[in-house]
């Protein structure tokens, strides 16, 4: 994509050498000599900046910028004021009438270009980029599918391609925040890819994470960095990790200016320079440009306020004894001013005067300079005072990154020890469950045995002893052997229990008509004296597992059968029914019913809501319908009255 | 027809016992000994008596699944491995279903694998066919045809 630049300027020579280094760099120019045509152009064409000389023959840039700014179709440029104009107000007018820049003549080349560059990126770039969107660059559907999710789940948005082409294609149509780019790819391969990004002007801050294969050796970092990747990571790392390193790339591309091409602390500096005699004041100008500073002069301690708060200066030079506010108030303002503190005040005084000097360099001056010296003394200590601003600023810069750094290998860390001790977990339980499986089987045996003993001798006595036993005692016998078969019970249904919370879950697509139809026959099997209306819907095909639906729906027709034991005309039926736009299915039967106030209790462990004496049970069978239904992501609840039946609802699925 | 002898190999005494009380009433009546561990089931399979002449060998072994130790595993992989015991007929009792330990029973060699109920009437009925369908029809043991 090359945008287009609108450059206005009255002279002949400035509008040439910008178009030709503008070309040069890659954008196409359209040059006006003066307000009228630049007028028809930005009515016309689209720019993404424009660079405006303020003096025009026919017309006044500020007016131009203004114009620009108060259209809705234009005001979002980037605008350059480029003036040899040398009054402060003028400065101050554009850039409070919204320029982005503005830049004395005369200019370098390679910073105006620059400057171009960055401005013009500002907009196309980051503020597209803002959509948040991850491109997933991988032919591994396995691999893209799991990251998309993880990426999805985190709260970004994915654009996936399976191949290089592909991907090229979608970040220029799209422009994602991130690239997130497979080493190995079918045709062009992950580090041709982000290449080629990074030789496209519109995508080449986008930042891109490297995959890599399983081999963590240096040539794959090598090879990463090499192609311009900003990060890169193995495929084997967790997810966990994948994602902080994602984070990571894209705080990194957030920072502003972090891969400016004009770096800042390379830029030409601007400097201020402050003193009430014009005459002083362009020699200082002359001097200060000749060593390649861009100089801005103001001619009173209130302009150079008035700019600085409008643009920040690299050095200020200030002149002690000006009428208005003097050079110390000045200092003190500027040296008290937040964003301004830092920037290096040097004081010029006609005299030496140490008491002068003193109270300069209390007020906050970085050093102080005789006008009356030589200029290779005042380049000198100018020189200085930027290097050691410069100086400043690049141990800040460098501290922030180390911190950056920590920061983000900390969170690296951090990840990973989540994952670590995430995956330590499941070992863990994995470990608990088999002891669980163990314990229960061994539960469940040595359990057994103890009773088949009591109940065995029991009968031994009751078989074999007959005769020396009367009334009452045979009666104890009979409770001791009620009793057993009682726990029996209690023990079958708890391992019933156990396996269908920990078994395996195989889903297919099941008959659950077919299932119900073989439930009830072997009830009636059982209980051949009973007369019982079941109603079982046909055709009710659902996705679960065949096993334990079928423990599922011994338990709640068992119970309906149970409970209808006592009803004349018991009447149970099973079949379909759509409550809340989901699919469900409902057991219902007329017999004993509940109390809904007890409702909530039903599905616990060991809770009855009836007595044994009258409906027989171990409070399990429910607990474990429960279970059933949370495996296959469902859900189940009952309604009831006492003596008027109940009925039962689950669904196999989430609630939608 | 001599009387039918039965090894039951159990290191529960109330379960031997059970078993005991119900193979002494099994019709044609049969001559049971016990033996605690397989160690002891061995050295009375294998011994010879003062004669000089091994005893006869039983025409069915009862063989619990959960004995200390090595288990029932390791006594029925010996009793298949031994050329004097390996077409003897073995019925595997145990006390609580395992799908693992069914599956194991019969792949080293089991005639026969039965759970034994909590419920005394259902073990005792248990026992009583098992003595029957094995002591009257004596079916050799399954690899042998």
């Amino acid at each position: 994509m090359s945008a287009e630049i609108l450059v206005v300027d009255d002279s002949l020579t400035v509008r040439m050498a910008l178009t030709e280094i503008l070309e040069a760099a890659g954008f196409s120019c359209v040059a006006c000599a003066d307000g009228t045509s630049a007028r028809q152009a930005l009515a016309t064409g689209e720019f993404a900046l424009a660079i405006l000389d303020v003096l025009l023959p026919d017309d006044d840039g500020v007016e131009l910028l203004k114009l620009i700014r108060e259209t809705p179709r234009t005001a979002g440029m980037a605008v350059i004021m480029l003036s040899s104009e040398a009054e402060v107000r003028h400065r101050v007018r554009g850039l409070k009438a919204g320029a982005d820049d503005y830049i004395g003549k005369p200019y370098d080349p390679a910073y105006l270009v620059g400057r171009a560059r960055d401005h013009i990126r500002r907009l196309s770039g980051p503020s597209r980029q803002r959509s948040n969107a991850i491109l997933i660059i991988d032919d591994s559907p396995t691999f893209r599918n799991a990251l998309q999710e993880m990426l999805e789940d985190a709260g970004f948005q994915v654009l996936p391609a399976v191949s290089g082409e592909e991907g090229l294609r979608v970040a220029a149509d799209a422009r994602p925040a991130a690239v997130i780019c497979d080493g190995h790819l079918p045709g062009i391969d992950g580090a041709t890819v982000i290449r080629r990004l990074r030789l496209d002007a519109a995508l080449r801050d986008i930042p891109c994470l490297l995959l890599t294969g399983s081999d963590k050796s240096t040539s794959a970092e090598l090879q990463a960095f090499d192609a311009g990747a900003d990060d890169f990571v193995s495929k084997d790392e967790d997810r966990e990790v994948i994602l902080a390193r994602v984070r990571a790339v894209l705080r990194k591309a957030a920072e502003p200016d972090s891969k400016a091409e004009t770096d800042p602390l390379l830029a030409p500096k601007r400097i201020l320079a402050v003193d009430d005699s014009p005459t002083y004041l362009n020699e200082l100008g002359e001097i200060l440009r000749g060593e390649g500073y861009e100089v801005q002069l103001a001619h009173s301690g209130a302009e150079a306020l008035l700019l600085l708060s409008v643009q920040p200066a690299d050095c200020v030079l200030l002149d002690l004894v000006m009428p208005g506010i003097d050079g110390i108030e000045t200092c003190r303002r500027i040296k008290a001013a937040p964003g301004l503190h830092d920037t290096p005040v040097m004081m010029l005084t006609a005299v030496e005067d140490r008491k002068a000097m003193i109270e300069a360099l209390g007020a906050g001056a970085d050093d102080y300079l005789a006008k009356s010296g030589e200029p290779d003394a005042l380049r000198a200590r100018v020189m200085a005072q930027i290097r050691r601003k410069q100086q400043q600023e690049k141990t800040r810069h460098i501290r922030e990154e180390l911190l950056r750094r920590e920061i983000e290998a900390a969170e690296e860390r951090a990840a990973r020890e989540t994952a670590e001790a995430r995956a330590a977990m499941a070992t863990e339980l994995e470990l608990k469950n088999q002891e669980l499986e163990a314990f229960s089987y061994s539960v469940a045996h040595d359990l057994r045995a103890p009773l088949r003993s009591i109940d065995g001798f029991s009968l031994a006595l009751i078989e074999d002893y007959a005769e020396l036993l009367d009334g009452p005692g045979r009666e104890f016998l009979d409770r001791i052997r009620d009793s057993t078969a009682h726990m029996s019970r209690l023990i079958e249904d708890l391992l019933a229990l156990s396996r269908v919370t920990r078994g395996e879950f195989m889903r297919r697509e099941v008959d659950l008509s077919a299932i119900a139809g073989a439930v009830v026959g072997r009830l009636r099997l059982a209980d051949p004296e009973r007369r019982v209306e079941v109603d079982i819907a046909e055709g009710m095909w659902v996705s679960g597992d065949p096993a334990l639906l079928e423990v599922a729906l011994e338990n709640l027709l068992g119970n309906a059968w149970k409970f209808s034991r006592k009803t004349e005309n018991a009447r149970i039926s099973l079949g379909p029914e759509i409550i809340d736009r989901q699919q469900v299915f409902v057991v219902r039967d007329n017999g004993a019913g509940f109390d809904m106030a007890q409702a909530g209790k039903l599905f616990n462990v060991f809770t009855r809501l009836h007595p044994s004496r009258e409906f027989e049970g171990t409070g399990i069978g429910l607990a474990t319908v429960l279970r059933v239904m949370r495996r296959h992501g469902g859900r189940i609840w009952a309604e009831g009255k006492v003596k008027q039946g109940a009925a039962f609802f689950f669904s196999l699925e989430a609630k939608p | 027809m001599s009387e039918k002898r039965i090894l039951l190999i159990e290191d529960e005494a109330s379960d031997a016992a059970l078993m005991l009380r119900v193979l002494d009433r099994c019709q044609p009546p049969s001559l049971v000994a016990v033996a605690r561990t397989g160690e002891d089931a061995f050295e009375l399979l294998l011994q010879h008596d003062s004669s000089g002449h091994r005893r006869p060998p039983p025409d069915l072994i009862l063989l619990d699944w959960n004995l200390p130790g090595q288990g029932g595993g390791a006594v029925l992989e010996r009793l298949r491995a031994e050329p004097l015991t390996r077409f003897l007929p073995v019925v595997v009792v145990t006390g609580a279903a395992s799908r693992a330990a069914h599956s194991d029973a019969y792949r080293l060699g089991a005639n026969s694998y039965v759970v034994k109920s909590a419920d005394a009437l259902e073990f005792a009925e248990t026992i009583e066919q098992i003595a029957r369908y094995w002591l009257g029809i004596n079916e050799p043991a399954p690899w042998v045809n």
